[in-house]
């Protein structure tokens, strides 16, 4: 700590003999300290004989990703933040329920949570080795300028892209936040392992069938269905201030049928419960497509009109039959992008309108491609026909809609009753009131996103809503969570600058870098990983993904995020990478693992302590968070942060006389002079703080209310534009309004085909069977028989407020894990016993929280806790294995809409294809060092 | 002691107390507040220095302290450690902060009040409450953690040095310290004291935090006699 500057002072008081009073904490000179006051003190009760009032009453929110977006009334005395208020101000919209007021525990809980024990508060070196625990508190000043110092050797000597800068959801869901770490990262062309895919939750399979990622409306939209299959998700737990919109929707005679292994507090409420065995629900949803199509319970001009399912394929390669196919002249232009549908009216071969879609740079705009009017066409959906092709020859073609009919039978419900568990009445029954119900959603969790197979499920979900014409409609569709349009957020990151980020998909980061393969070797076994590695390096090779920094990954800067906590692959990734880092940076609001292995760890503000902006298209509001009081300690929000460590890096730079370097990020050459980093960051100084960022956002977003910040904040939220109905089928608002787009406007899909694209005819796609969609076992490991299943909790978003007293006190107060009595009772374990869960690929201890919610041959953790919170650092995801698990269909591109697109098409990494087992833990059993 | 039954009329704030002390030692008092106040205090400041602990002349200050309170204080084992505290300020701050304000879940030991009281926030609450009422506001950067060890004892400070300043029949912040402090600081400082002295057994810290103990159960002592009745 010799950098400090070091004052040794007199002490104030001098000698006792002419003490006067000297106050240090107080502003209060000695005459006003010394004034008598008004009322004489008794006993203690007289200090409560002032009626206790608030100072403020501050507009405020919680900018974590719960989703929920709660408005809320923060209430300040004396520089604290003592109470916080559900703001009920949120008006009615129309026939259906309103959205306030919002709320729930954690909310509630956060005014004590900031005060607590948990709070980083100071900037800090570590003093020890890593993750001993020992720390020193650094000035600011220090921090900055050390960190600086290796950002810039880390750049020159092996380049920028040797620099990760991590940003989780907790930080990505404030705009401000999120757009000054795009902006950093941006300015100084670090690698930005994206946290969509990262954790899992990037919906392929709708990309893959739409050319949208994140199909959603808002939460009201629910209460417009008739069905509403809530899958794989449990809203009673996880949106908890939007759950009564289920339960209103039932009241109001909606079917809530809920779909999930275990008995959860939503099925509680349901309808319906079907709990198909972990995994199996792509059998489940292809048996009631079945169901669908032999009893003919489709929207058949939908399914015509919107579609892929008329498009005619070849009957000897089982490609789309192209314009090319026909055609010398396309053959030769390579014209890959014109189908076919054979009409009906005419016994003839047409071309498909809205069809021919040039190729198209990721992030460039698309040309418009014409309308899906059928016109006088009557696509045929059944049939075989014979086609000549441009060589003379004939083939036979039929359409996807046949091909789905076969698929579709080998998961009768019989069969789907033998792979789910579900009674193939059940199946048949649920299958009819879905196609009865008009309309009719599936209100999909993240968690299918997590299987390795998710994207096939997503398909199949698709496929239900589409041939029962309820993709695009006002409480229909796949509600996963639309994404806003990326407009003003975009235009701040690379305002002056340019675009010079390296975003990459967080499977991809994580197989580079943690020596995924091996992982794969070792659990899976060689083969598995052998294929899976060639198609990622073929991958790469033809350039479909980009892959950076590979092996030279040297700085890691974690912001928003507890990376090393919530990882596939937690241990692997651990040892690997994460602990052969030359320098890891943690900013954070406490000190979870990450931190607690950094070098660095950097105070964040807490959402009391900060100027934000949050919108989700779920509550079609735009949100607040106000500084009610300043950052605690010396914590500092992220922009703040972002822009002391610019500073720095310029400051250093010219001190040590560092110049500019080349880069080049993705073919592009560029120059990165340190010394400019701060005035790139600010924009020659327009930008002050994280009021002025917010600013510049509402400015720039669409369908944002062009408004100051400071009204915004003196009225906590207000309506975004364009949302009075109950899905964003408006063109001006700030969500994707893609569906209304192709359904009512008849503008084609982004997809290849420009129809929502059920038949993917890519070679890998062809080779691994996955065209159209199907049942995969998911994989397991052998010897190792239940399957272990997550999801978010109650008492927690992600790990913030897991280790708030008063909620631990609503729990168990310990990490537990929930179990079957019956595998319990084969184990000799007891209700509150701790439990060793364990794999080839490591352990953990938990408490036995015996359930018989839970089937059989299945374990379920809330998770959240971090991995601090366990016996020997070492969490649930230290016996997840599956980091390595890149489909190879994931990485396909050189398809129209495949290929790289960051948040919205990569690999997603996934964390459910492992099983482990369990035994009873004792103290004799200790096995940790 | 006298009882402090309910069929007690209230205590009149203007009654004299039996034998004064003279004004050094009340000066004495609410100075040996001030020390532990400063001492308690962290050495970092925002502007990235770091202010010396303990002062140079801590012995000095000490022994006098010992000579002039109006109870007895031995405090010769904290000025021998201070006599014998090596020079090196930075080391002795980090120690600080490894012991008060950094670590996982938390520090190894509470410097705040509220960081340990079950009933945290009605404690916080009470604490601004005697700060309101006494006129006492915290400095804006410090005003998030009014239960911190060494801002309690400033306020008992302002409180002796007020009640020095003023009427000697004038009970009232005798009254008020005699309250604060059985109600916050001992309610929660010697089970910090014992934790520190658990942690860094023999340290600087623990002869601190144990000396800091005594001089409030000393104080206590001598306000409980010195308000018998009351």
């Amino acid at each position: 700590m010799n950098e400090a500057t070091i004052s040794r002072r007199r002490f104030l008081l001098g000698s006792i003999a002419s003490a006067g009073l000297m106050l240090r904490h107080s502003p209060l000179s000695a005459a006003e300290a010394l004034a008598p006051g008004a009322v004489a003190y008794r006993r203690f009760e007289d200090v409560y004989r002032n009626k206790w009032t608030w100072d403020r009453v501050v507009r405020g929110t919680h900018g974590t990703n719960c989703a929920g977006n709660c408005a809320f009334d923060v209430y300040v005395k004396d520089g604290i933040v003592w109470r916080e208020e559900q703001q009920g101000e949120y008006e009615a919209i129309g026939d259906a329920p309103d959205y306030g007021p919002r709320g729930c525990n954690k909310g509630l809980r956060h005014s004590a949570y900031m005060y607590g024990r948990q709070r980083v508060l100071y900037p800090m070196k570590r003093a020890g080795v890593r993750g001993e625990g020992k720390w020193q508190r650094i000035s600011w000043e220090q921090a900055a300028r050390e960190i600086a110092d290796r950002i810039i050797d880390c750049s020159v000597q092996y380049g920028p892209q040797s620099i990760s800068l991590g940003s989780g959801t907790q930080l990505a869901v404030k705009r401000a936040s999120m757009a000054a770490l795009g902006r950093f990262a941006n300015i100084c062309g670090f690698t930005v392992p994206e946290f969509y895919s990262g954790v899992g939750d990037l919906p392929s399979g709708a990309y893959m069938t739409t050319g949208v990622a994140n199909p959603g409306d808002t939460m009201a939209s629910v209460f417009k269905s008739r069905c509403v299959l809530v899958w794989a998700a449990n809203p009673a737990v996880t949106r908890i201030p939007d759950a009564h919109f289920f339960w209103e929707a039932r009241y109001n005679g909606t079917d809530v049928i809920a779909v999930s292994p275990e008995f959860t507090p939503t099925s509680m409420h349901s309808s319906l419960w079907i709990n198909p065995k972990p995994g199996s629900d792509i059998a489940l949803a292809m048996a009631m497509i079945h169901v669908l199509l032999s009893e003919r319970l489709y929207d058949a001009p939908y399914v015509r009109e919107q579609t892929d399912l008329p498009f005619l394929v070849r009957a000897d390669d089982g490609r789309f039959l192209r314009e090319s196919d026909l055609s010398i002249p396309a053959a030769l232009a390579k014209r890959d992008s014109v189908f076919y549908l054979w009409d009906e009216a005419t016994d003839s071969l047409v071309k498909a309108p809205a069809t021919d879609m040039p190729p198209t740079a990721a992030g460039r705009r698309r040309p418009p491609r014409g309308s899906l009017k059928l016109g006088d066409i009557r696509p045929a959906l059944e049939g075989r026909w014979k086609v000549r092709t441009r060589t003379g020859d004939s083939v036979e073609v039929t359409t996807v809609f046949e091909l789905l009919k076969t698929r579709a039978a080998q998961h009768s419900p019989e069969v789907a009753a033998r792979i789910t568990g579900v009674n193939a009445e059940v199946i048949v029954d649920v299958a009819r009131r879905f196609a009865a119900a008009r309309p009719a959603m599936i209100y999909a969790g993240y968690a299918v996103c997590k299987w390795q197979h998710g994207d096939l499920l997503q398909r199949s979900m698709m496929l239900m809503l589409s041939l029962t014409g309820n993709l695009g409609v006002e409480g229909g569709g796949l509600q996963i969570g639309n994404t806003s349009k990326s407009g003003g957020m975009g235009q701040f990151m690379t305002a002056g600058v340019g675009p010079a980020i390296r975003m990459v998909s967080g499977a991809t980061f994580d197989y580079e870098t943690g020596r995924m393969r091996e992982l794969n070797e070792r659990i899976y076994g060689s083969e598995l990983a052998r294929e899976y590695d060639e198609y990622y390096q073929e991958s790469l090779r033809r350039k479909w993904f980009p892959t950076y920094p590979g092996k030279g990954w040297k700085m890691g800067i974690f912001a928003g995020e507890n990376g090393a906590n919530w990882r596939a692959s937690g241990n692997a990734w651990r040892k690997e990478a994460f602990d052969k880092l030359e320098t890891i940076v943690a900013i954070v609001p406490d000190l979870g693992l990450t931190a607690h292995q950094a070098d660095y760890v950097l105070p964040v503000a807490h959402h009391y302590e900060r100027n934000d902006i949050m919108m989700q298209s779920r509550v079609p509001y735009l949100q607040c968070l106000v500084e009610a009081v300043p950052p605690l300690g010396e914590s500092a929000d992220d922009w703040t942060i972002f822009r002391r460590l610019t500073e720095a890096i310029s400051r250093r730079a010219a001190e040590r006389g560092i110049g500019a370097i080349h880069d080049d990020v993705d073919g592009r050459s560029l120059k990165r002079d340190f010394t400019r980093y701060l005035e790139l960051y600010t924009m020659d100084g327009r930008i002050r703080d994280a009021r002025d960022v917010i600013q510049f956002l509402i400015n720039t977003t669409p369908g944002v209310p062009k408004i100051t910040f400071d009204e915004l904040a003196a009225r906590g939220m207000v309506r975004l534009e364009h949302s009075a109905t109950t899905a964003w089928d408006d063109e001006r608002a700030s969500y994707q309004s893609e569906f209304a787009n192709s359904v009512v406007r008849k503008r084609a899909y982004k997809t290849l085909t420009g129809r929502q694209q059920f038949y993917i005819d890519h070679e890998w796609f062809l080779k691994f069977d996955e065209a159209l969609p199907g049942h995969r076992e998911p994989l397991r490991i052998d010897g190792y028989p239940l399957q272990m299943m997550m999801g978010h909790a109650r008492h927690g978003i992600h790990s913030m407020w897991r280790d708030d007293p008063v909620l631990l006190k609503l729990q168990r107060g310990e990490p537990d894990i929930y179990i079957n009595p019956a595998d319990a009772t084969a184990r000799g374990v007891i209700d509150g016993d701790l439990v060793r869960v364990h794999n080839p690929a490591g352990q953990f201890i938990a408490q036995a929280h015996l359930s018989n919610g839970m089937p059989p041959g299945m374990l379920f953790m809330y998770h959240g806790w971090d991995p601090m919170m366990f016996r020997g650092r070492q969490n649930f995801s230290s016996v997840i294995c599956t980091a390595g698990l890149i489909k190879p269909t994931s990485m396909a591109g050189g398809y129209g809409h495949l290929g790289h697109r960051p948040l919205s098409f990569a690999p997603n990494q996934t964390y459910k294809d492992f099983t482990v087992n369990f035994e009873k833990y004792t103290a004799a059993s200790e096995r940790f060092a | 002691m006298r009882s402090h039954g309910t069929a007690r009329s209230k205590p009149s704030v203007a009654r004299t107390v039996d034998a004064p002390p003279g004004d050094a030692a009340l000066r004495a008092r609410g100075a040996a507040y001030a020390l532990f106040s400063e001492l308690t205090r962290s050495p970092f400041r925002p502007d990235g220095s770091i202010v010396a602990l303990p002062p140079a002349d801590l012995p000095e200050l000490l022994a006098e302290l010992g000579r002039v309170l109006p109870f007895g204080f031995d405090a010769s084992a904290l000025a021998a450690a201070a006599v014998d505290l090596c020079d090196d300020d930075a080391a002795l701050a980090a120690q600080y902060a490894s012991l008060f304000e950094v670590g996982q879940p938390g520090p190894p030991v509470a410097i705040r009040e509220s960081l340990v009281r079950d009933d945290a926030r009605r404690a916080l609450e009470e604490i601004v409450r005697y700060y309101d009422f006494f006129g006492y506001r915290l400095n804006a950067d410090e005003q998030w953690c009014p239960d911190h060890l060494s801002v309690e004892l400033e306020f008992l400070h302002l409180l002796a040095a007020r009640h020095e300043a003023g009427r000697r029949d004038d009970l009232q912040h005798l009254l008020a310290s005699r309250d604060f402090l059985s109600r916050h600081l001992l309610a929660w400082l010697p089970a910090a004291a014992t934790s520190v002295g658990d942690r860094v057994p023999g340290s600087w810290w623990q002869l601190l935090w144990d000396g800091l103990h005594r001089y409030l159960e000393s104080d206590r002592l001598w306000l409980a006699t010195t308000l018998d009745g009351y």
